[in-house]
């Protein structure tokens, strides 16, 4: 799949020149290729049609293309490390757009999830077919039970992964305590709070567990490709002398508590909905989000395929898109707008940090024990 | 009656024979080959996960056997000061829970304690509170800088000092101790319930008092059950995993079990996971080896005797409102003062020490709007309603009948049961639940509730078994062979004698197995079929994903609903914890 | 035909012999086993009843073997027809009174009425009618007692068990009971096996009595050949108040023989000969306590048996006196009663005079 791989890293070079080119530039040359394998969009343009419109376009042929296949399939199966309450509207709304097709899901956390459908895998067994999660699918993809599909909608896709649909984005920011510090004192970067002047007041998350700070130290390191500076800054944090916790949420809470000032890292949606009920707690909008993937991959057995295709295809579209913002999930479209997008919860120029890195992805103990661990625990 | 006490231990292989003989001409092989298939169902997971343990790398990766998950293990520098930490931490909660428990069964079974039907029921409830209830609640009070305790302790006393600390080994004891009270409690109370009293009685024309029999008579005779309770919750402790996440790391103290949850949550490789839980298991062999030692004179512990008797009560005078006020305090922090916390916390925006202690001017009720429309609340609890009934009445059964052979049936050798029977308690869920889901891969079981009745019924298994076998020792022989010599069967020895004798302790196992298993899937969450809810589990993914007031209202209105079903249970049915 | 015959049987405990080569026959009637703590009479009647397995020999009932061990027969003890009563009754608790008597009934699955009349009877022959809807923890111990009996009886069982039954009453019930317990077996009109180490109660109950000590069967007769003709020195002591001690025979003849007794300081006594004393014959004297006549004074010549002593003590038993009386190097005790016509005697520490009759001694001759 070579021009997959061409596109990705077309996408990803469009990616990190997002803040400066308008949208409309990136794609174009995609667009020329693109029309080669499928049937020409609409002459009528003469501008460029903006990469909306394109993937609306993709997307709605793509569902008349699978909607009748998978309705013949019948069925459709997902793994999914969400909250039940959230995958049941979402899937309520998918069964509502594509009626025939019926829905149902196992929820557990991702160790479950990897263990579950790795040993499916390994008996053979063809038990799911969409295993919807952030750490989960590229660990299953390692072992060789994700079966590559890459969306037709990728234009619009924040992080654009060819193998597998990315529906929705984890967004760390950088969040603290409004009662304990005053905006003079905040840290003006993630950097920053390796701060001795943090010392004891961050709510740390622990780095070795391959949780949101693991992480986020995975998009730093690929980003300032500079070993000195990222040894420096785990040593700093190390230096915080703060016990490591195992829960963010529970890390979350005790911050809320006034047990900790920072919260070393929360996600954005969770600060903000506390926002919304008063809670005082903030985030630092000029640190920029540490990104991270959550995707819809297909298993390689799946018994239905083709929904599958079509569930992958669905939540990536607006509608789609919609439900999961309507649970508090972060879009992974650059055009969405909603509260917890990175456009209207950050400046504007701000260039969000990717988690990227495939070998932290597929295997995060190691890359840890590489990358982190002599630091740590030296 | 010296020579009574003699009984088929002879050296002779000729008696050894005789002795399998007679056992089998008794009709004893039903139980034993009941035994047997039980044993067998808890063996199967346990020997798959071993062997995957000598096979496997991380998962989707087949290697050849080898020993590279040992190495790891061994080569592990941790290892003995995580160790270290884990006994520490089992052993100081299962001490503190089963003895209060067991004080607690003593004062209400055995004294005048005031307020009968209340001091029953006030032990009860605590059982009731989800464990992640409690976590959170403890938490919330102990936390050292923004805990209520402490906060109080400032507001009302001008204390300064952080006396608290959630984040400590003595906060982790106190907290899952607590938690440990129930099976003390449970177990222990029938047993005090149908003493003899003529064995106590003896003691006191010796001269001894109240006090003193009671330290040297009583309680070394409820041994068998206290410590089959004890070592069930030190078991539970070992691999306890909640606990120790969200109070021992943010206070630098690691136990054990997170290396098998490491293996499998960052590694993915089960292969290791069972590496280290052998370790676990070692340390279960070796507790169990010390069980069976100490409660090998069974003989001895046989407080229900044939001769009619009524339980005595002790006068301790004005000691019993000493222990009433025990009994109440119990409750209190087991039950009352986490309530109130979650209550509060339910209503409030969010949580810290001033907008707590403003409730209830602050107070909200959206969080109850949220958990009442959870999609899972009403259909999920159906399934697990029916499920956990019948899980707790077979596991219950079988644990009898496998308790039954090993000391009622004369067949040598029966004592391994004592390990197979415990054993599930000794794999962290979620290893358990590999070798579970294996055997089920492939068959028509598999994503069936049968699958998930199965798994439930190992993980719940040890439960029933380590409550009928202290119990069962407390049943003299003389009761069977008066039984056998009349005509009986061992179907009608067990029917008619053995099992009506041991209501009372089966009225604890069963509700206590009943409320344990419909919220707590661990092990059977792997076996959980997609679209098959499993109930009000689903409720406490509030508290995973952090929305503690959520769980909170969640919790609230669980416990209201148990209380009030137990209640009612309770009058109506008159479910008694006595003979 | 007889209803009890045990061969040879051997039961091992450890490295003790808790039967050792117990062997004897009974016809019909009651029999008793007797004995101290841990001589093996428990042992022995559970074995019977088939509760335990002994390591070798063989015992039949009513002429059926059910245990064999070199035939390797073993019938369980649901089957061998018998009933047992325990020392500490094991009554279940959780049943009534009537339930306890019906159970066996009812395994055998006789229609309900007969159940309910048997087990009525049963209960009317102990003298419980009307208890039957009490629980066990509502009847006083004796009570207790007798329903277990009428438990077994309920059964009309060939052979009847009972282990110590009585030894957790108090002494006058105890007394009480055993006779009424004698009536009560030889109406009904079974055989049975009786427990005790209470002599008295053995020689008042039985037909026959087997004396054990240390899983051996040492003497096995009536009862009155037992006390009057202990055929070893334990049955000797332990049957009766007696006193023991050495004796050399010195003279036989006539069936009569003569025996000096050092410890008496080389008194010389005369009793009736055992069989095969021959003079020089090393052997054990019995003196029974309560066949010795007391005097302050002499008595007259060519009296029986006078022995010369000093009165160290005296006991008050409640009707009964016991008398200490040092002779030589020995102190023997006698029993008297409110008719024994010497017990006028002065005091402690006075000379006293004893005379005891020929029959009062027996003489066991050491093998």
């Amino acid at each position: 799949m070579n021009f997959s791989t061409a596109a990705a890293v077309a996408l990803f070079a469009g990616f990190f020149a997002w803040g400066s080119t308008p949208a409309g530039e990136a794609p174009s040359k995609d667009s020329v290729k693109k029309g080669a394998e499928k049937t020409p969009p609409k002459a009528a343009q003469t501008a460029a049609p903006s990469p909306t419109i394109k993937a609306a376009q993709a997307f709605e042929k793509v569902s008349k293309e699978l909607y009748p296949k998978a309705k013949q399939e019948g069925n459709l199966i997902i793994y999914s490390v969400w909250d039940v309450e959230h995958l049941r509207v979402i899937t309520d709304t998918f069964m509502k757009r594509y009626p025939g097709i019926k829905v149902t899901y196992w929820q557990g956390r991702n160790p479950e999830i990897v263990t579950r459908v790795l040993t499916e895998f390994q008996g053979g067994q063809s038990s799911v077919d969409v295993i919807l999660s952030d750490n989960a699918p590229p660990v299953v993809r390692a072992a060789g039970a994700i079966a590559n599909y890459e969306t037709v909608q990728k234009d619009v896709l924040l992080l654009h992964d060819p193998t597998m649909a990315t529906v929705s984005l984890q967004i760390q920011a950088l969040t603290y305590n409004t009662k304990k510090l005053k905006p003079a004192d905040l840290p003006k970067s993630w950097e920053d709070v390796a701060n001795p002047k943090f010392k004891g007041m961050v709510a740390l998350d622990d780095p070795m567990r391959a949780g949101p700070l693991s992480s986020m130290l995975a998009g730093l390191k690929e980003q300032w490709k500079d070993d000195n500076r990222f040894n420096k800054f785990v040593k700093g944090l190390k230096a915080l002398g703060v016990p490591v916790h195992k829960s963010t949420s529970a890390m979350f809470r005790l911050m809320i508590s006034g047990e900790y000032a920072i919260c070393m890292p929360a996600l954005l949606h969770d600060v903000m909905e506390e926002k919304g009920k008063g809670t005082p707690v903030d985030y630092i909008k000029t640190v920029p989000p540490v990104v991270f993937p959550r995707q819809a991959g297909i298993y390689i057995k799946a018994p239905n395929p083709n929904a599958a295709k079509l569930f992958a295809e669905w939540a990536i579209s607006t509608q789609g898109q919609q439900a999961i913002d309507s649970v508090g999930r972060e879009s992974s479209r650059k055009d969405f707008k909603s509260k917890t997008s990175i456009e209207s919860a950050f400046p504007k120029g701000t260039k969000p940090i990717p988690v990227t890195d495939k070998l932290f992805l597929e295997d995060p103990k190691k890359w840890l024990d590489t990358n982190v661990k002599p630091i740590w625990e030296g | 009656m010296g020579s009574a006490s003699i009984f088929l231990s002879s050296r002779s292989s000729a008696s050894h024979w005789n002795s399998i003989k007679l056992a089998l001409r008794q009709g004893t092989l039903v139980p034993l080959l009941a035994s047997t298939v039980a044993g067998a169902a808890i063996v199967t997971p346990i020997l798959i996960v071993l062997w995957r343990s000598f096979t496997t790398g991380k998962l989707g990766f087949t290697v050849g056997l080898n020993l590279n998950n040992y190495l790891r293990v061994f080569a592990d520098r941790d290892i003995l000061p995580m160790l270290g930490n884990s006994v520490v931490y089992a052993a100081g909660s299962a001490a503190l829970g089963t003895g209060v428990g067991a004080l607690l069964a003593w004062i209400v079974a055995r004294t005048n304690t005031p307020g009968k039907a209340l001091v029953e029921l006030m032990p009860l409830y605590p059982i009731l509170m989800p464990p992640i209830m409690k976590n959170i609640a403890w938490i919330l009070l102990l936390a050292p800088r923004s805990g209520i305790l402490n906060g109080m302790l400032q507001q009302f006393f001008g204390i300064e000092t952080l006396v608290f600390n959630a984040f400590s080994m003595a906060g982790m004891v106190w907290v899952f101790g607590l938690a440990c009270v129930p099976l003390g409690y449970l177990f222990l109370l029938p047993v005090f319930l149908s003493f003899d009293p003529s064995l106590e009685e003896s003691a006191y024309i010796a001269g001894s008092r109240p006090v003193h029999t009671m330290l040297k008579i009583t309680f070394p005779l409820a041994v068998p059950a206290f410590l089959s309770a004890f070592v069930l919750n030190f078991l539970r402790g070992l691999r306890s995993f909640e606990t120790p996440v969200l109070q021992g790391t943010p206070g630098n103290i690691k136990v054990f079990v997170s290396r098998v949850y490491d293996s499998m949550a960052l590694e993915f490789n089960t292969g290791l996971a069972t590496a280290y839980s052998v370790i676990l298991v070692v340390l279960s062999v070796i507790t169990l080896y010390f069980y069976v030692r100490a409660t090998r004179f069974s003989e001895r512990y046989a407080t229900i005797t044939g001769k009619g008797y009524r339980v005595k009560v002790i006068d301790i005078g004005p000691w019993k409102y000493v222990t009433f006020l025990a009994v109440f305090l119990y409750f209190l922090a087991g039950i009352v003062l986490p309530f109130v916390v979650l209550i509060v916390v339910s209503m409030i925006p969010y949580f810290d020490y001033e907008t707590f202690m403003s409730f209830p001017s602050n107070a909200v009720l959206n969080n109850y709007h949220t958990v009442l429309k959870h999609p899972s609340f009403v259909t999920g609890l159906y399934n697990s309603l029916v499920l956990s009934v019948t899980i707790a009445v077979v596991t219950v059964l079988a644990g009898i009948v496998m308790a039954f052979t090993i000391y009622r049936t004369r067949a040598v050798g029966t004592k391994i049961f004592e390990f197979i029977g415990t054993l599930p308690l000794a794999f962290p869920p979620l290893v358990l639940s590999v070798g579970l889901v294996i055997i089920f891969l492939g068959t028509p079981l598999y994503n069936s509730l049968w699958a998930l009745g199965i798994g439930l019924f190992v993980a719940y298994f040890p439960y029933a078994f380590r409550n009928a076998s202290g119990s069962i020792v407390n049943i003299h022989r003389e009761l069977d062979e008066a039984a056998w010599v009349h005509g009986a069967r061992w179907r009608h020895v067990f029917f008619k004698i053995t099992l009506p004798i041991l209501k009372p302790s089966v009225g604890g196992a069963l509700f206590y197995i009943f409320v344990e298993s419909i919220r707590n899937v661990d092990v059977a969450v792997l076996l959980t079929a997609p679209g098959k809810e499993y109930g009000p589990v689903t409720l406490f993914e509030y508290f995973r994903v952090g929305q503690w007031a959520e769980a909170a209202a969640g919790g609230v209105i669980y416990l209201i609903i148990l209380i009030v079903a137990v209640s009612v249970a309770k009058f109506a049915f008159k479910m008694k914890f006595s003979l | 035909m007889s209803i009890i015959k045990v061969e040879n049987l051997t039961k091992l405990f450890k490295d003790a012999r808790a039967l050792d080569d117990v062997s004897f026959e009974f016809e019909k009637g009651i029999l008793s086993f007797l004995g101290p703590s841990g001589c093996g009479k428990t042992t022995l009647l559970r074995s019977i009843a088939g509760l335990e397995v002994p390591d070798a020999g063989t015992i039949s009932i009513a002429d059926e073997v059910q245990t064999s061990i070199a035939d390797g027969v073993l019938v369980p003890p649901y089957s061998r027809k018998i009933g047992f009563v325990f020392q500490n009754y094991a009554l279940w608790p959780h049943m009534t009174v009537f339930s306890n008597v019906a159970f066996g009934l009812k395994l055998r699955k006789a229609p309900a009425e007969e159940v309910k009349r048997k087990a009525l009877s049963a209960l009317e022959l102990v003298g419980l009618q009307g208890r039957e809807g009490r629980y066990p923890s509502q009847l006083s111990g004796g009570q207790q007692q007798r329903v277990a009996l009428a438990r077994s009886l309920a059964l009309e069982p060939r052979l009847i068990l009972l282990d110590e039954p009585l030894s957790n009453l108090d002494a006058k019930l105890r007394e009480e009971m055993r006779v009424e317990l004698k009536k009560l077996i030889k109406k009904v009109g079974i055989s049975a096996l009786y427990v005790t180490h209470d002599q008295e109660e053995a020689f008042t109950i039985s037909d026959a009595v087997v004396v054990m000590d240390a899983g051996k069967v040492l003497q096995y007769g009536t009862p009155d050949e037992i006390y009057n003709h202990p055929s070893h020195p334990f049955v000797a002591s332990f049957v009766g108040h007696s006193t023991l001690v050495d004796g050399k025979v010195v003279a036989v003849d006539s069936g009569v023989c003569r025996v000096v007794v050092p410890e008496f300081g080389g008194a010389m006594l005369i009793s009736a000969a055992p069989k095969q004393a021959m003079p020089g014959n090393l052997c054990k004297v019995v003196v029974r306590n309560g066949e010795i006549r007391l005097s302050p004074d002499k008595f007259p010549e060519g009296t029986e048996n006078v022995l010369e002593g000093v009165m160290t003590s005296r006991e008050y038993r409640g009707g009964l006196t016991d008398h200490r009386v040092q002779i030589g190097s020995k102190e023997i005790v006698v029993t008297s009663h409110k008719l024994c016509p010497m017990i006028r005697v002065k005091g402690d520490g006075d000379t006293t005079f004893l005379s005891i009759d020929k029959s009062a001694i027996s003489v066991i001759v050491e093998q």
